[in-house]
């Protein structure tokens, strides 16, 4: 209904035709997840292998690398267009548009259940958006799960456990189904785990963490195979000060060596501090987005994240008690 | 200093409590109930983020419940009658010759019957008890997270004491399904009437009330005096003699077992089997029913208190979270440390770790197969010869050991790991390829059991274990599918949304796979080669079709409202070829009680039956929302016009037909051949089913239309979806050659694959059926011009 009327001027055709990608995009297809637009019952797996056979065309494409990749590559990683999640009659998300630039700590704020779970919970792949479309590097969230695995690094609010495992048994797990060997899960694993001071409790079985620690785990479980994007949800509750603080300079410098950070929060201060830019979700829909001044001017005053939260998050209740559709819109 | 209002405000009492505590788990079981029944009418703008998925689980549940019922209300009146007869049959001996089973309670606590009836109903209670105990699913050294959450309420903790043994008491499907039925058989036969059905729930009242109470003073009890990993260690070893007494409660059904467990009834103090407190006393009858009534209450009343006040004055410290029976080391570690190498993948050495940390998951899996397997060998000395004899037995028995040892393990693959599916759901890899590992795991591992099974064997008869080889063989590849088969069923059956574990999977499923695992049984014992292979071939695509089923749904577990594209699957052709043969059989019986000829009868019976399956499986698929149902179900022209495609079936039938003409001939020269050709045709004569006009018509008019619709029609095109044109015609061609005679079987496999790939080329029935009517023409002349 209002889907089909939406425009998708912005929007980037990934699913360019299947001759197109294969005259120029080996090399960019190999860098953009592996995803060459083979036949459907054709695996991730064996896609996979197979742009790894074109190392001659890569070779050959090399000195036109940047070129071609200039053409694929968009600066958004995460693109969002239209998504929408019906549960039942109940709407968790309704056409959500955003843009999530490269190399950037964005957050993604809002009341409690606004959407922000359900949106990063799309994102990996593990809900079915019911209209719109997320996708990440150019590969569909859903479709292309298995490929857009291998960038994104994702921890959830309250991660559990195996019951039966201890810390460093469940890093090397995650480290093993990644496809990494053991020298390097070790050579990745330790820094990260001395860094953020898990190193006491790695001979310890995970269901005895308290809440931070598993959340620690997860973190390094995230990080083991180094992905692009990284999506956390609200990661720093649970997490004592010093480990925040801890957690919060690991970020800023991953972002610098160019990783994308995606994280949802409540702590508005940190927030503000941390990140370029954001966006507001309230009762499922984009509020508002963009960097604190840009907020700033939409809400007209000179005043903090947690003040333009409140604004912002009161107006668009109001909007959405208005357009109701019982009730006659005032807009329209 | 004065307190505020809220604080002065008295507790409710215990008995409010009680009352809340019992109503709200009541409540939740009827939601849960009402949710089975119908999706609830959600109202726009109320959040119903947890809608579940259309189901029909429910309906197997109730279906599995009341067959559970069923089986065990007569197999408890079997008991009865038997006890009965055995002691009929000895009149002589020093029982008087009262008329059993009548009228036995005259005789009251003297009865000879209610001896051996009143150790069945202490096995019975005691495995009741021992299941409150150690249940298989909850672990006693942790807290139950619902206890932590009531202690959060200012109430004392003997009203939440209460409410446990009310819980225990009242929701025991074993007491309900197993022990309810005994005793009301019991109090029926011995002449209360319909009144013995009432008296037997209080009875499973009154045993469920001293099993809570149990349940609460070991719950308390134990946590406050043993580490968490001994009790974890008992609760092991109780969940393992909790299945003792109701396996010997079985082994009765065996005449001679039975006559043993009377002599040792007997044997016992009748004070000790049958007292006031014995949930059989009321069967003695007379002044002595009320007076076990009042002992009952006053029995469980007392436990009841006793236990609260025990359970209290344990809780005196609080609830003692410990975390539970695994406590690693903490202190930092050397990152080179306790590295070792190992030649399995991530997810073998994790499923190895945890099949041998966790000790309720060890125990099924190891313990109780073999705990089976010996009580059978007590039980039947056949057994213990067959096995130290025979290699086939031998075999057969290592089969059902590794397929019985499947149904907890494989079955519940997915159940145990849904807290964790956030973890798999960030590993770049399908889920589907990661629950085919874990069957590939199972398969392994009770392969391994079936092998130390059948060598131990092989040691204790001193044969040669290459003796049984082949048919060893046979036994691995069986046990493989039935690891397929139990993890899809168990996958399928998984609700992966339920945040209750002991919900997730229902036991119902368990049996289901126990139910379709044992018929490859058959493929074991049968001496003929041909049904062997059939029985594998069928396996093989009842494993298929589920994991297809698995690979569809495999995406959305964690999604509450979002289902697969609807889309024909191989298991809408096995169960439309099922119903097409099961209502071919089932009228073909009907047909033949009218006067027709057994020709006529089969035309009728087949014909019905092609419409009805059709019918169901048409409007089935149509109601699921399968899009462009009659063209993808090949209802359609030719794709290249319906002249050449009726040529392009014509010519295919007659090439089959000359394969068949070619084949024909080489049966008349390979004996083999033509001894299961003389065989077959005998068979067919003494049916009456000799080449007739009727069978020309069933042959060249109906078997093509409705055999092509369900072979090439649904299971061709479920098979299609997920492989390649050749190996989806070769598939549905074997399914299409096991349905018929062996002798016929290769040139109908030929026929098969032919009609298949003219399908696929052309879309359209007519086509296929028009080759298969050719071919069977063909095959017809060539059968009665022939010898």
């Amino acid at each position: 209904m209002t889907q089909s009327t939406r425009p998708t001027a912005r929007s980037t055709d990934w699913s360019c035709s299947k001759r197109k990608l294969w005259l120029t995009g080996r090399f960019a297809a190999t860098r953009l997840g592996d995803r060459l637009d083979g036949p459907a019952r054709v695996s991730d797996e064996a896609r996979a292998s197979r742009c790894r056979q074109g190392a001659l065309s890569v070779w050959f494409y090399a000195p036109y690398g940047d070129r071609l990749y200039g053409k694929f590559v968009s600066p958004s990683i995460v693109e969002i267009r239209g998504l929408s999640k019906q549960y039942g009659a109940f709407s968790a998300l309704s056409e959500l548009d955003l843009d999530v630039p490269r190399g950037e700590l964005f957050a993604l704020l809002g009341p409690n259940g606004a959407g922000k779970t359900t949106t990063m919970r799309m994102l990996m792949g593990i809900l079915k958006a019911s209209a719109g479309s997320a996708r990440i590097n150019g590969l569909d969230c859903f479709r292309d799960r298995v490929a857009v695995k291998r960038l994104v690094g994702f921890l959830p609010d309250e991660p559990v456990f195996h019951d039966y495992l201890r810390g460093i048994e469940i890093i090397r797990f995650v480290g093993g189904m990644h496809g990494l060997s053991a020298s390097e899960i070790n050579q990745r694993a330790w820094p990260l785990i001395e860094r953020i001071e898990l190193s006491d409790a790695t001979e310890e079985y995970a269901v005895n963490y308290s809440r931070g620690m598993k959340k620690k785990l997860g973190l390094v479980c995230s990080l083991l195979h180094e992905p692009e994007l990284l999506i956390l949800d609200e990661p720093t509750s649970g997490l004592d000060p010093i480990a925040t603080r801890g957690l919060n300079a690991l970020l800023l410098e991953k972002v610098h060596a160019g990783m994308t950070v995606l994280l949802s929060s409540h702590l508005l201060d940190q927030v503000q501090r941390l990140c370029r830019r954001m966006a507001i979700i309230s009762r499922g829909r984009l509020a508002a987005v963009g960097t604190l001044e840009e907020l700033r001017q939409r809400a007209n005053a000179e005043s903090s994240l947690e003040e333009i939260f409140f604004a912002v998050a009161a107006e668009a209740g109001a909007r959405a008690t208005s357009s109701q559709p019982e009730l006659p819109s005032p807009e329209s | 200093m004065s307190l505020p209002p809220s604080v002065q405000r008295p507790p409710p009492s215990m008995l409010r409590v009680a009352w809340l505590v019992v109503t709200f788990a009541l409540r939740r079981t009827l939601n849960r109930l009402a949710a089975l029944r119908s999706q609830k009418k959600a109202t726009p703008h109320t959040r119903m983020a947890t809608a579940r998925k259309g189901s029909t689980g429910g309906f197997l549940v109730l279906a599995f419940g009341l067959m559970f019922l069923f089986t065990s209300t007569s197999q408890a009146y079997r008991l009865v009658h038997n006890v009965a007869q055995l002691l009929r049959d000895r009149e002589s001996g020093p029982f008087d010759g009262a008329a059993y089973p009548s009228h036995w309670y005259e005789n009251g606590l003297q009865s000879p019957m209610l001896v051996p009836l009143g150790l069945v109903a202490l096995l019975l209670s005691s495995s009741v008890a021992l299941i409150a105990i150690a249940g298989t699913s909850q672990d006693l050294a942790k807290v139950d997270a619902s206890y932590e959450w009531w202690f959060s309420f200012p109430i004392p903790a003997r009203g939440l004491l209460v409410a446990r043994v009310l819980e225990v008491a009242f929701a025991n499907p074993f007491g309900w399904l197993v022990l309810a039925p005994f005793l009301s058989v019991t109090f029926v036969c011995a002449g209360f009437s319909w009144l013995g059905v009432p008296l037997g729930l209080f009875g499973t009242v009154y045993v469920g009330l001293l099993a809570g109470s149990l349940r609460i003073v070991t719950e308390t009890g134990l946590r406050a005096w043993l580490s968490p990993r001994n009790v974890a260690r008992l609760q092991a070893v109780l969940s393992i003699i909790s299945s003792l007494p109701l396996v010997i409660v079985f082994a009765t059904t065996s005449p001679e077992w039975l006559e043993r467990f009377v002599r040792f009834a007997r044997a016992l103090p009748a004070s000790v089997l049958v007292n006031r407190l014995s949930p059989v006393a009321m069967a003695a009858g007379g002044a002595r029913a009320w007076q076990a009534a009042l002992a009952w209450s006053a029995l469980s009343l007392t436990s009841v208190a006793l236990a609260v006040h025990f359970g209290d004055w344990a809780l005196r410290d609080g609830l003692l979270t410990s975390s539970g029976p695994n406590q690693g080391s903490r202190g930092r570690v050397r990152p080179s440390e306790r590295q070792r190498r190992s030649p399995f993948g991530p997810l073998v050495q994790k499923e190895l770790r945890l099949l041998f940390r966790d000790r309720t998951l060890f125990s099924q899996t190891f313990v109780v197969p073999g705990v089976v397997l010996a009580l059978q060998l007590l039980m039947n000395r056949g057994v213990l010869r067959a096995l130290s004899e025979s290699p086939q037995h031998a075999a057969g028995i290592a089969f059902g050991v590794a397929a019985y040892a499947l149904a907890t393990g494989a079955c519940n693959t997915l159940a145990v790991e849904v807290p964790v599916l956030w973890l798999y759901l960030t590993i770049p890899k399908q889920l589907d390829r990661l629950l085919i590992d874990k069957a590939i795991f199972w398969s392994g591992i009770a392969s391994l059991m079936a092998l130390a099974v059948y060598l131990s064997a092989a040691i204790m008869g001193s044969w040669n274990p290459l003796a049984g080889a082949a048919m060893f063989a046979l036994v691995l590849l069986g046990v493989t599918l039935n690891a397929f088969i139990a993890t899809g069923i168990g996958v399928l059956g998984t609700r992966a949304l339920e945040s209750e574990a002991r919900r997730r999977i229902p036991v119902a499923m368990t049996y289901l796979y126990l139910v379709l695992g044992s018929t490859f049984a058959y493929a074991l014992y049968t001496p003929s080669a041909w049904a062997k292979f059939a029985q594998v071939v069928l396996s093989s695509l009842l494993a298929y079709a589920l994991w297809q089923k698995v690979r569809d749904h495999a995406p959305f577990l964690l999604d509450p409202n979002e289902n697969p594209a609807p889309n024909l699957a191989v298991a809408d052709g096995v169960i439309a070829a099922l119903a097409f043969f099961i209502l071919q059989g089932l009228l073909t019986l009907w047909f033949k009680s009218f006067d027709y000829s057994s020709g006529a009868s089969l035309l009728f019976a087949f014909t019905l039956a092609g419409l009805l399956a059709g019918a169901v499986i048409l409007i089935s698929l149509w109601r699921s929302g399968v899009p462009n149902l009659l063209r993808s179900v090949g209802i359609r022209a030719p794709e290249r016009g319906l002249a050449r495609g009726l040529l392009t079936g014509v010519a295919a039938g007659v090439a089959c037909g000359l394969v068949a003409r070619g084949y024909l001939g080489l049966v008349e020269r390979v004996d083999f051949l033509r001894l299961l050709r003389d065989e077959t045709v005998s068979l067919s004569k003494d049916e009456g089913l000799g080449v007739s006009p009727w069978f020309a018509v069933l042959a060249i008019g109906a078997a093509p239309l409705f055999e092509e619709f369900i072979f090439r029609g649904v299971l061709f095109a479920g098979f299609r979806r997920s492989f390649t044109p050749l190996a989806a015609a070769a598939a549905s061609a074997a399914v299409f050659a096991i349905v018929h005679p062996a002798i016929a079987s290769a040139p109908v496999f030929v026929l098969g694959f032919a009609a298949a790939l003219v399908y696929e080329r052309e879309r359209s029935l007519l086509v296929p059926m028009a080759a298969h009517m050719t071919y069977n023409a063909l095959v017809l002349g060539f059968a009665t011009r022939g010898p």
